[in-house]
């Protein structure tokens, strides 16, 4: 889901850059103190999820976890993906620079969106807890598919196309991030139920 | 400094399970890689040495002026040649190879015109037994021209022995092109995953550090 350089003209680049800017700042007027702990893990496990590759035919699809961060940072997610992206442009030369801005919003406002929609569902108990980590994780990827389609559907590639290649591509992926997504959601609400509250109650 | 370190194992656990599950796993980058043998170019598109890119949709352009001269798909080995278009070779052109991978993967590659003109050129003379356009071996061509204005054979022979003297070294090249080949494209190592989470751990102690004296 990372957008090489040079496939995007300017204007879509300086518009995720906007978005990317935004969604940073507000991110980091949530992220207090005792948040930032969490933030770092987080980057860190999406850093290094996208080395995990999950193989399906002929496309290369790996693990985004951007669900699994939206659910627990919610527009905290914004810094923690791009910090990762970062990283991963610099050292493993994956997307790229230029393009940084276009793809922390496409997975970052993915994120967001669904902590939005599932988080009523993720706080409940047992059962809905984990269909709304599951569907926050499935459709963190899903978003962000359709995301980085709409970006691309300035380029040569075209909406319909790079939508179809990166959905088929990436439904095992939703699968599995689902799963992880639940997982850990429930996990974290009964080990350290704070982590889930702090942006469910007292955010400011 | 009330951090929640009671947070702490769990979430590294996690982390180090994530890092050590990673670790056969290959890059998410496209590489292209292309070499000429004579006026033939291979080109090689993959995620990583292992994952070739099939179906990928090559464009071969000038690179300094962008002119596209054709444009092809990668086999299921990740693999197009191609023969260098003759409005390429009249120019001398640098040819700039892109691969688009689809979902916005995309790379490219130079090839110098002198990969492929320096086999080219001899060939074209000694068929026409004009004299030589070529570069660097100005000198030996002029003779090799002469000689085949006179005799024939003799420009026939060099142009023999140039293409003999190509295909063996051609064949000597090849294991280490290949060698550059997983050089370029091998992923990203155990040492710059190590590097990137000690990174996160120096964000974060700058941030908690920020923000402690914040408050």
């Amino acid at each position: 889901m990372h957008i090489s350089e040079g496939v995007l003209s300017a204007p879509v680049l300086l518009c995720g850059a906007a978005v990317a800017a935004a969604g940073i700042a507000a991110g980091l007027r949530r992220m207090d103190y005792d948040r930032l702990m969490t933030v770092a893990l987080l980057s860190a496990a999406f850093f290094v999820g996208s080395l995990i590759h999950i193989p399906v035919g002929p496309a290369s699809a790996h693990l985004i976890l951007n669900g699994l961060l939206g659910a627990v940072l919610g527009w905290a997610a914004f810094p923690a993906i791009f910090t990762a992206l970062l990283l991963q442009a610099v050292l493993f030369q994956y997307g790229g620079l230029t393009i940084l801005g276009v793809n922390t919003a496409t997975m970052a406002s993915a994120a967001v969106l669904c902590f939005y929609l599932f988080s009523p569902l993720m706080r409940r108990q047992g059962r809905w807890r984990l269909l709304g980590g599951f569907c926050c994780g499935a459709c963190g990827v899903l978003f962000a598919g359709l995301f980085t389609a709409a970006s691309l559907a300035f380029s040569d590639e075209g909406f319909r196309h790079a939508a179809g290649m990166i959905l088929v591509a990436h439904i095992p992926v939703m699968v599995v991030e689902g799963i992880i997504t639940a997982l850990t959601v429930s996990f974290l609400a009964r080990a350290r139920p704070e982590v889930l509250h702090m942006n469910a109650g007292k955010q400011r | 400094m009330k951090l929640r370190t009671e947070l702490r194992p769990g979430c590294i656990c996690v982390v180090m399970l994530l890092m050590l599950t990673a670790l056969p796993a290959q890059a998410h980058r496209v590489n292209v890689f292309a070499y000429a043998e004579g006026d033939r170019i291979t080109v090689e598109a993959g995620y990583s040495k292992s994952r070739p890119v099939m179906g990928g949709t090559v464009v071969v352009a000038d690179k300094a002026d962008g002119d596209e001269f054709l444009r092809g798909v990668t086999d299921d080995n990740g693999i197009f040649v191609f023969t260098v278009p003759d409005a390429a070779k009249k120019e001398k052109a640098d040819l700039r190879i892109t691969l688009l991978a689809g979902e916005g993967h995309q790379d490219s590659w130079i090839v110098q015109a002198g990969e492929y003109a320096a086999e080219t050129a001899p060939r074209d003379a000694a068929a026409s037994g004009v004299t030589y356009s070529g570069r660097g071996a100005a000198g030996s061509g002029q003779a090799g021209a002469a000689a085949g204005a006179q005799g024939g054979h003799v420009s026939v022979d060099e142009a023999l022995l140039r293409q003999v003297v190509e295909e063996v070294v051609e064949r000597k090249i090849a294991p280490v092109r290949t060698m550059l080949v997983e050089q370029h494209e091998s992923g990203p190592g155990f040492a710059d995953i190590l590097g990137g989470l000690g990174y996160f751990a120096g964000l974060f102690g700058i941030a908690a550090y920020l923000k402690s004296r914040r408050r």
